[in-house]
């Protein structure tokens, strides 16, 4: 098995457009970036604050124009995050790589939405006598829908656009899992680098909560309400890795584990948008196993910083990102990635950083970075 | 560490030949299509579909159907592999690797929750919307993907890893691939892998439509659009349905006298989006998926008896599909036969490769070689041996199984016969 270390991260955020500006916010303290909502023209809005991407211009920071249509904006931030990771002097590095097919990519992603709301307007047609006419849905809704709707909704376009613009061709997973995506897709990217399947792999994710369909779900939740047991503040942004073979003293994966957790048996499914309650058991399990897997690599340092995805419970010594960066969905398990990135090099914290996430329904995911031994 | 054997100890399928696995044998050997009308399901007026390969008693009331079909699988390959209905393993180390696809949202729900919301001039108000705060299961949460993982893990107890995957029309083939590999490297001994999918549904239809996917025929039976291959070939039919697997460590299977239904012998994946929804024309995505399941699997081309092929019966695929072969395999009277279950079965998109894997599982079991139906006009770009129109029988050892999705993700597996 071979070592795998990460040589670099992108990120998108509402601190900015880059890794240098997420390291700015970080070494500025971890400001609040909660801002009136921009990029949602809506009359009715169940909340004023979200932590939005500031003057996100995507023509900015996509090199293949043509494409921006085709992509949400939480595939927009994907792929930017990805292409950042990858290097400033894309082709220039691809030159020097191996064949494609020993390029892969893994990511975690959203639940697919209609951002752009592009159904309303076609169901609104297909109303007849108070009930939905299916008949006048293909004659008159059709017209008025994007044609290229389905194609926007692959929660596998982050992959696919990226793979295209990098020639990627090797292997691949598109995960579904929350914020613990991003960290599940790490995990395979290392795998396939350390196995000798990949000799190059980007792992991470992206999303957005500042939709007007994740706002309506949140708000049927009651997270928008003051006296929520569990209060929102919704997000958007992301952030990916770059694995690599790696050396002795370099920073890189240490172990990975995910586990599910259960839903209790008296709670009928479907859960909420959020880990349930009985999340902290998988959490134990897949931390145990990380940590053993550590101990065979003779890393007896169990004292590791620890940063977690947002509703999970705090560890000792937590790093608290969510409460001022808000909830980008499966975004955060990319910036997690980031966040490590930064305690690393920016904190010069030499301990095991500890990062775990947890998704929708209980899936647990924690990975152990830090100096290869 | 030595790599493990993964045995394929359980099966389950819910298709348009149904749920039983003796059924979907049978209509296979015969060469029966299970494509009905799509005007069975809902009125078609304007949508220019003629046909869907329909799960029999698939019910369109109930809230999240790929869900149905994804459980009932599920459960079903569970009691084949245990004989009843637990999981006889460690629940640590059972895992769950699922596919799925997007949201399946039945008419009546989603009128149900467009009129509600939907203000005195008819037009959709979000606070109307959101005032509904009294309804118990959003239709959102109720369509999570990975509905059925969290419901198997709770059901059955299983602490192990659980993933769902999204990889378009490959996916859950990629979740076989990945779930075989969790157990040859040991980190789970028991795997419950495969996919489910429903997109007959007017938002489904229409959407695939308007990407002009889906076959327009209108001159003949619903048996007989799906021509996959075919010179007059002009797109797929939809399908639906579920199909699991259990996988499981080759050891620990033959130690509690496990039925082998067949061996995870490799998988090869590879990327070429070319186009979100186009392969490169070179099909080198499918060439590098292809050797590689071979090469995981330690088999030359020759060693492989029957390609269950892609094969949706769109006019690109089919010829990209055979020009990969060919580069693989040799040409015809190299390469060997190949055929598409999706003349039979429609394309089930997130579900497909899952299901087709266990086609291919009953294929080498029975000695059959499905047949690709409705190949009356073989197109000269796919001359290989399609085995037209009527099963063949063969003594298969080794088959590879081919699916490829949207944004270029593309995935081949290899499977091996009972040892």
């Amino acid at each position: 098995m071979r070592r795998v270390a990460i040589t670099n991260v992108g990120a998108v955020g509402p601190f900015g457009a880059s890794l240098d500006e997420f390291l700015d916010w970080w070494k500025a303290g971890r400001p609040a970036l909660a801002r009136a909502i921009e990029s949602i023209d809506e009359p009715w809005l169940p909340t004023e604050l979200a932590c939005e991407v500031p003057f996100w211009k995507p023509r900015v920071h996509l090199p293949d124009r043509k494409a921006i249509k085709l992509m949400t904006p939480r595939v927009q931030f994907g792929v930017t995050t990805a292409l950042q990771a990858w290097g400033s002097g894309v082709d220039d590095t691809i030159a020097m790589l191996p064949s494609a097919d020993r390029r892969g990519m893994f990511t975690g992603a959203g639940v697919p939405v209609d951002e752009e709301w592009t159904f309303r307007d076609a169901v609104e047609t297909s109303i007849v006598d108070e009930t939905f006419d299916v008949v006048r849905f293909a004659e008159k809704g059709q017209d008025l829908l994007n044609p290229l709707w389905l194609v926007k909704s692959l929660t596998n376009n982050i992959l696919a656009f990226t793979a295209k613009q990098l020639d990627l061709q090797g292997d691949n997973d598109n995960f579904e899992a929350g914020a613990a995506g991003p960290l599940l897709a790490l995990g395979s990217a290392a795998r396939s680098v350390a196995c000798d399947r990949m000799e190059v792999a980007l792992a991470g994710g992206a999303d957005s909560l500042v939709t007007v369909e994740d706002l309506l779900v949140m708000d049927r939740h009651g997270l928008f309400a003051p006296d929520a047991p569990r209060t929102l503040l919704p997000s958007q942004g992301g952030a990916f890795a770059r694995l690599e073979p790696g050396s002795r003293g370099q920073f890189g994966v240490l172990a990975f584990a995910s586990r599910m957790a259960p839903l209790a048996k008296d709670v009928a499914p479907p859960a909420t948008h959020f880990p349930p309650d009985n999340v902290e058991e998988a959490l134990d399990l897949a931390t145990v196993e990380v940590w053993h897997q550590a101990k065979m690599l003779g890393i007896k340092d169990s004292q590791a910083t620890q940063i977690r995805g947002p509703r999970l419970p705090d560890g000792p010594g937590d790093i608290d990102l969510w409460t001022t960066l808000g909830d980008p969905g499966a975004g955060a398990g990319g910036l997690l990635l980031a966040a490590a990135w930064a305690l690393r090099f920016t904190d010069k914290d030499t301990r095991p950083i500890e990062i775990a996430a947890a998704g929708p329904s209980g899936e647990v995911a924690v990975a152990l970075l830090g100096t290869l031994p | 560490m030595d790599r493990r054997e993964v045995w394929i100890t359980g099966v389950g399928i819910v298709c348009a030949h149904g749920d039983d696995v003796a059924t979907v044998a049978e209509a296979q050997r015969e060469g029966r299509s299970g494509a009905v009308a799509l005007a069975d399901s809902f009125d078609t007026t304007h949508f220019d579909v003629l046909a869907a390969c329909r799960v029999p008693d698939a019910d369109p009331a109930i809230a999240d159907l790929k869900a149905d079909f994804g459980l009932r699988a599920a459960r079903a390959a569970i009691s084949d592999a245990f004989g009843e209905d637990a999981i006889d393993c460690r629940p640590d180390l059972v895992g769950v690797h699922l596919a799925s696809g997007l949201v399946s949202t039945p008419v009546t729900e989603a009128e149900d929750e467009l009129l509600a919301s939907m203000d005195a001039e008819g037009r959709y108000q979000h606070a109307a919307a959101a005032a509904r705060l009294a309804d118990p299961s959003p239709w959102r949460a109720r369509h999570f993907t990975d509905r059925v993982n969290r419901t198997l893990t709770t059901d059955y107890g299983i602490r192990g890893p659980s993933l769902v995957n999204h990889g378009a029309c490959a996916a859950s083939a990629v979740a076989i691939g990945l779930g075989a590999r969790w157990i040859e490297r040991g980190t789970s001994d028991v795997v419950l892998a495969g996919g489910y999918e429903s997109m007959i549904h007017p938002f489904g239809v229409l959407s695939f439509g308007m990407l002009g996917a889906l076959s327009e025929r209108q001159d003949c039976s619903p048996a007989e659009v799906s021509r996959p291959f075919d010179a007059t070939r002009d797109g797929f039919v939809i399908g639906e349905g579920g199909a699991v697997l259990v996988l499981e460590d080759a050891r620990r299977a033959r130690a509690r006298g496990a039925r082998c239904w067949g061996r995870v012998l490799g998988m090869g994946t590879s990327m070429d989006a070319y186009r979100v929804t186009a392969p490169a024309p070179d099909g080198h995505g499918a060439v590098a998926a292809m050797r590689q399941a071979l090469s995981k699997a330690g088999l030359g081309p020759d060693e492989i008896d029957y390609i269950n092929a892609h094969g949706t019966g769109t006019p690109l695929n089919d010829a990209t599909e055979t020009a990969a072969v060919k580069q693989v395999f040799g040409g015809k009277g190299e390469a060997p036969p190949m055929s598409s279950s999706k003349s039979a079965l429609g394309h089930s998109v997130a579900a497909a490769g899952a299901v087709e894997a266990v086609l291919c599982l009953l294929a080498m079991r029975d000695g059959v070689i499905p047949p690709t139906l409705n190949l009356t006009h073989p197109d000269p770009d796919c001359d290989l041996d399609c085995v037209p129109l009527e099963a063949r029988e063969a003594e298969l050892t080794h088959v590879v199984s081919n699916s490829f999705g949207f944004g270029g993700v593309n995935c081949s597996l290899a499977l091996g016969a009972t040892p």
